[in-house]
């Protein structure tokens, strides 16, 4: 029962049994409400999640109180990429963007474990460099992508991460990720919803259209989504993405 | 802080913003859409695409309309 469900985590899917069970006694089944905070600026990380639905987003900040998000974590990953790396705390924030839920281990834990299985260490380490990755095609997007790419690159990133073609998302929190004022947000989506490519609901964007979408998102989609596949393989059982 | 909804009206759609956002008074509510539609029309620019003549349409909790922003309005040539 309990192999069944840390299954849904690509991640702990991948490790050989004897090593999973060096983490199962810590696992807890969580379950993560929408705007659950995963991590605060620069507080220590107590916890890392391994999702098993939902999706996190990492936000970086500014003083002033500019935010972008950096970063989108699903069941392909793992949370707490600092704690993982070693350090005691990230000025970046993680919180719940889709509601979801996952198994959450103590920091601490997790590091002791990644020292008694190398199969756990190399798994983690590869994922926090193909976050790395995702992290910089964010960059090279929020610096040379349209806001219509940027959009439709963050929907299908999204998409690969839920079971469905629909999910919940606000404005407030689409503005964070693209970098725009929300009003705008209300815009961009109309657009992409006047081509027959989603459909904008209260709180919700159903994908009607996904290849239309890549063609929107055109370069500025693939190139993270690719990485991991190099590193890890294509999932056999997910429905709508490519994660 | 009250809440104001961005509603989108251009010559062909009209488009609801059914989700609002909180903001401390009317003038920021008229600050956010000065800068949403600047950052609209300055994507259309930067492509070489025509500007949409669209405006912000501000509505207060009850609904009622209590402030338009015509996106001409808000670039300014020297």
């Amino acid at each position: 029962m309990e192999i069944l469900s840390t299954s849904k985590n690509r991640l702990l899917a991948l490790l050989p049994g004897e090593d999973l069970a060096l983490l199962e006694a810590n696992l807890h089944r969580v379950s993560l409400p929408f705007k659950s905070e995963i991590e605060a600026p620069n507080i220590p990380i107590e916890s890392c999640y391994f999702l098993t639905e939902g999706i996190a987003s990492v936000v970086a900040s500014s003083k002033n109180g500019k935010r972008i998000e950096v970063g989108l974590i699903g069941r392909e990953g793992v949370t707490g990429a600092a704690a993982i790396l070693g350090s005691v705390s990230s000025p970046n924030a993680t919180f719940m963007q889709v509601p979801g839920a996952g198994f959450r281990i103590s920091a601490i834990d997790l590091r002791q474990a990644m020292e008694r299985s190398r199969p756990l260490a190399s798994i983690l380490a590869k994922f926090v460099h193909s976050f790395m990755v995702q992290n910089g095609q964010t960059a090279l997007v929020n610096g040379k992508a349209t806001l219509e790419e940027r959009l439709a690159r963050w929907i299908l990133m999204a998409h690969d991460r839920v079971e469905t073609p629909n999910f919940s998302i606000t404005h407030e929190f689409l503005a964070v990720m693209l970098g725009v004022r929300r009003p705008g947000v209300t815009t961009a989506l109309h657009d992409l919803e006047g081509r027959g490519l989603i459909r904008s609901k209260r709180g919700e964007v159903i994908v009607l259209d996904r290849s239309g979408i890549e063609e929107v998102a055109g370069w500025s989609y693939g190139t993270a989504e690719a990485e991991y596949q190099r590193l890890y393989g294509r999932p056999s059982n997910s429905q709508s993405g490519v994660l | 802080m009250a809440r104001f909804f961005f509603h989108v009206r251009d010559d062909k759609n009209y488009i609801q913003d059914d989700e609002g956002q909180e903001l401390p008074d009317l003038d920021a509510a008229r600050d956010e859409a000065t800068v949403a539609a600047r950052q609209l029309l300055s994507e259309a620019l930067l492509q070489g695409n025509g500007l949409i003549d669209r405006q912000f349409e501000i509505a207060d909790a009850q609904g009622v309309i209590c402030a338009v922003v015509p996106f001409r309005h808000v670039v300014r040539f020297t």
